[in-house]
């Protein structure tokens, strides 16, 4: 009595894979039975004190008083406001002052028409007009390229075709794979290369960050196979996420770019902010990596958890070894 | 095309499978429980056999064919026997019973294909392995073994030791029309909604009462689809079919648990019948099991040791024991064969495994907290000193587990209320079997976890135990069927 009582209840939670199912098939279909960014919970600041340590630290510190910070902001009370917390703005205003800089709030105001000479623009919230900004207008007023994201909706590959360098701050929800960028960019390398082809993964500085989903190396080698993808120590770098904070850590130590030099690019093929390329000359252990393997190109990347387009470029083989001979003549 | 092909799979599968099972008037089953089972034994023996073919150096183009030929074979010895396989019985279930699991199982298969491949593991483990195999052909290729060279440069592969169950499927859709991220997943979305018919052709032996209840108890249980599902409430519904909770899919765990359900109904019944031929078939679907993951491996180890152990006593028909052993052994021989010719980086259980290690863990040996994840600034330094005791991590988690209803449902409750503790109980041999498999398999994934060298918090995060519990759903139902009293069902 007592066993098909309990099969019986247990069989009530058909209702609940029920429940399941159906919510399941149902928003498939709303988002066109595709995995939508949209379904995933609103991207999250990851800093909620304010601290302005990121901004400060990009100019030198007797120059600070020189430079204006332009803070997209609008009033908590905005109907469907996601953003900082006001308090947190208030934070990041008296962090900047205190350090001599000088800082605009926009207060739901338009951005372009306050952004005159601004060295930095920060986004904190989800307003409509702020997220569909015109980045060329907003290029042509301020002095310098800096945004910073801390809501995670700014479309870095717009700002970057306008000559800006946006810089996600807010911790995404969705899986790295629907990133637009790397969209993009695996289509362009699927034009720019043949499927038989060897890319070498060539980091272009100190690793900078131990988040898993800085591993996009993983996703272009799924997305683009065929292709040859080769990595230094991928045991490590591909395996359980404990692993991967080791090779982080193991790459910092060994420093392959130390005694390398930065290669400017007149010309990027794809980001338009050719001077903040990731492109280097290529240290000795490297050349000999892709000279005793069947490798036609390089692949510079910066180690960051959001996928930005002026974080990578590819080159020819040749090319990389030309600028690391002309470096050392 | 890669939807035509995919469904061109399920039909040359089922039909491999459908021939290889004894005649209807041998072992009786209904249409519905014959074309559960057959799917599944068909798709276990197409990774078997593929898998050895890679083992003797052929290429995945020409094997390819060889499920095609499968199914003619099949088609031309199912008209042979056309006479004497028999008629179909009668499901064993009620119209509306019929109806609902109808509903569930049409509802998991469009739930897998309702997006393309969108989690971790399917991803990034399997489809980057179906794709070596439709572009090179072999897993004895750079791209899968090419990840250790003396200089530290290699190529990119997670788990490079992983079976290629998954991918020999994945690979095989992709034939014609190339790789599709959603069709892909056509030969995998069928685990959920097989697994039900199997359970009830496992049970038919005890009664069409206990088949009809296997199969309401297996489609009811929530982990088939997904687990935690509304856990942070009914506002987290829009995520539905979206998270990495997610159990539908492109991924290998319900693989592992369809192929050890369908092998544990298939030896049930070849016990009960003392058939060789469906032992043999049992054999393969184990051989299979092992094909679909790296568990899968271990799980056919505790099968095999249940086996060695029932067989102590009588009656220990060993006329099916023989036969289903030496094919499960002979099956998974050449993906032995393959995995040592791949680089072995992780995961290495048995090495881990030893005397040693299970005393210092069950002794209290502390959490491998400098293992922790840790960001390379603004996180608290790791307290080694005072790290928590790794067993009582693991028991949590293990309790965790068998409480949490919405994974679940009451299945953990069923498997303690079904536990051979009566003498009737006792007495079936089969029921031994069985309770031994179902304990065997938890203890194992106790143990593993108890010795694991990675951090245990961090594995929690990705979902284990649920992730390898969720294995033993098939046979713990079998358990619990084989334990109902035929006069209270």
């Amino acid at each position: 009595m007592l066993l098909s009582w309990l099969g019986r209840l247990h069989g009530v939670f058909a209702v609940w894979v029920l429940l399941f199912l159906i919510s399941s098939l149902v928003l498939a279909a709303g988002s066109g039975f595709r995995a939508d960014r949209g379904r995933y919970p609103d991207s999250e600041m990851i800093s909620n004190n304010g601290r302005p340590r990121f901004i400060t630290q990009m100019f030198r510190a007797e120059d600070l008083k020189n430079r204006t910070v332009l803070i997209l902001d609008a009033p908590a009370d905005s109907p469907n406001y996601i953003g900082m917390e006001p308090h947190v703005i208030d934070n990041l205003v008296q962090g900047l002052e205190s350090k001599q800089m000088r800082v605009v709030r926009t207060s739901g105001g338009d951005p372009i028409a306050l952004a005159k000479n601004a060295d930095v623009a920060i986004l904190t919230c989800n307003l409509q007009a702020y997220l569909d900004i015109d980045f060329e207008a907003l290029a042509a007023q301020m002095k310098g390229i800096y945004l910073f994201d801390y809501s995670g909706y700014w479309d870095t590959a717009a700002a970057d075709a306008a000559g800006l360098l946006a810089q996600n701050f807010a911790r995404a929800y969705w899986p790295q794979w629907l990133d637009p960028e790397l969209s993009l960019f695996v289509d362009y390398l699927e034009e720019k290369t043949a499927p038989e082809d060897g890319i070498l993964l060539i980091p272009s500085r100190r690793l900078s960050t131990t988040a898993a989903r800085a591993r996009w190396f993983l996703a272009l080698n799924e997305q683009l196979s065929p292709r040859r993808f080769y990595l230094r120590d991928p045991q490590n770098g591909t395996s359980f996420v404990i692993e991967y904070f080791e090779w982080v850590q193991e790459y910092n130590k060994l420093q392959p770019w130390k005694d390398t030099q930065k290669v400017r690019m007149p010309e990027r093929d794809f980001s338009k902010l050719h001077h903040l390329s990731p492109t280097r000359t290529l240290a000795p252990e490297e050349i000999a990596a892709a000279q005793s393997r069947d490798i036609q190109w390089i692949l510079y990347w910066d180690h960051q958890a959001d996928f930005r387009l002026v974080d990578w470029e590819i080159v020819p083989l040749e090319t990389a070894l030309q600028w690391t001979a002309e470096a050392q003549r | 095309m890669s939807l035509i092909t995919g469904l061109l799979f399920l039909v040359c599968a089922t039909l491999i499978g459908r021939a290889m099972l004894p005649s209807r008037t041998v072992l009786t089953r209904s249409r519905w429980e014959e074309l559960g089972v057959a799917y599944l034994l068909g798709a276990g023996v197409v990774t078997v056999v593929i898998t050895a073919g890679f083992v003797v150096g052929l290429s995945m183009s020409l094997l390819w064919w060889l499920p095609l030929l499968g199914a003619m074979v099949a088609c031309a010895l199912d008209r042979k026997r056309q006479a004497t396989i028999g008629d179909f019985a009668q499901v064993p279930w009620t119209k509306p019973i019929g109806v609902l699991l109808a509903v569930l199982a049409v509802a998991a298969f469009l739930a897998t294909i309702a997006l393309p491949l969108n989690e971790f593991d399917a991803i990034y483990h399997w489809a980057y392995r179906g794709k070596v195999l439709l572009f090179e052909g072999t897993p004895l290729n750079e791209a899968i073994t090419g990840m250790i060279n003396d200089d530290g440069y290699g190529r990119l592969v997670t788990h490079p030791n992983y079976p290629f169950g998954i991918p020999i499927l994945e690979a095989w859709t992709s034939h014609w029309g190339g790789w599709h991220a959603r069709w892909v997943q056509l030969p995998l979305a069928l685990w959920s909604a097989c697994l039900p018919m199997a359970i009830a052709f496992g049970l038919r032996g005890y009664s069409k009462q206990a088949a009809s209840y296997g199969a309401v108890l297996t489609a009811a249980t929530p982990i088939l689809y997904s687990y935690n599902f509304l856990e942070h409430g009914f506002d987290s519904i829009s995520m539905a079919g979206l998270t990495s909770t997610l159990t539908l899919g492109g991924g290998a765990d319900l693989a592992v648990m369809a192929m050890l359900g369908v092998t544990c109904a298939l030896f049930l019944r070849a016990r009960q019948l003392e058939n060789k031929r469906t032992a043999i078939c049992a054999g393969l679907a184990l051989a299979g099991t092992v094909m679909m993951k790296n568990e899968g491996l271990a799980l056919a180890g505790v099968c095999l040791l249940a086996l060695l152990l029932v067989s102590i006593f009588p009656p220990r028909r060993i006329s099916v024991a023989i036969p289903f052993a030496a094919v499960a052994i002979l099956g998974i021989a050449p993906w032995l064969g393959l995995r040592a010719q791949l680089p072995a980086i992780d995961e290495n259980y048995s090495e881990q495994l030893t005397i040693e290690n299970v005393s210092h863990y069950l002794g209290g040996g502390r959490e491998l907290v400098e293992k922790a994840p840790i960001a390379m600034s603004g996180r608290e330094p790791v307290d080694i000193d005072n790290a928590p005791a790794r067993i009582g991590l693991v028991l949590a988690s293990f309790w965790d587990e068998f409480s949490d209803l919405r994974s679940w449902g009451l299945l953990w409750l069923l498997m303690i209320v079904a536990l051979p503790v009566t003498r009737q109980r006792l007495l079936d041999p089969e029921s031994r079997w069985l309770t031994l498999v179902v304990l065997g398999g938890i203890s194992m994934y106790f143990l593993i976890l108890l010795v694991t060298p990675w951090n245990f918090p961090s594995l929690r995060d990705k979902g284990i135990p649920e992730r390898l519990l969720v294995h033993l759903v098939g046979p713990i139902v079998l358990m619990f069927g084989a334990a109902l009293p035929k006069k209270d069902t």
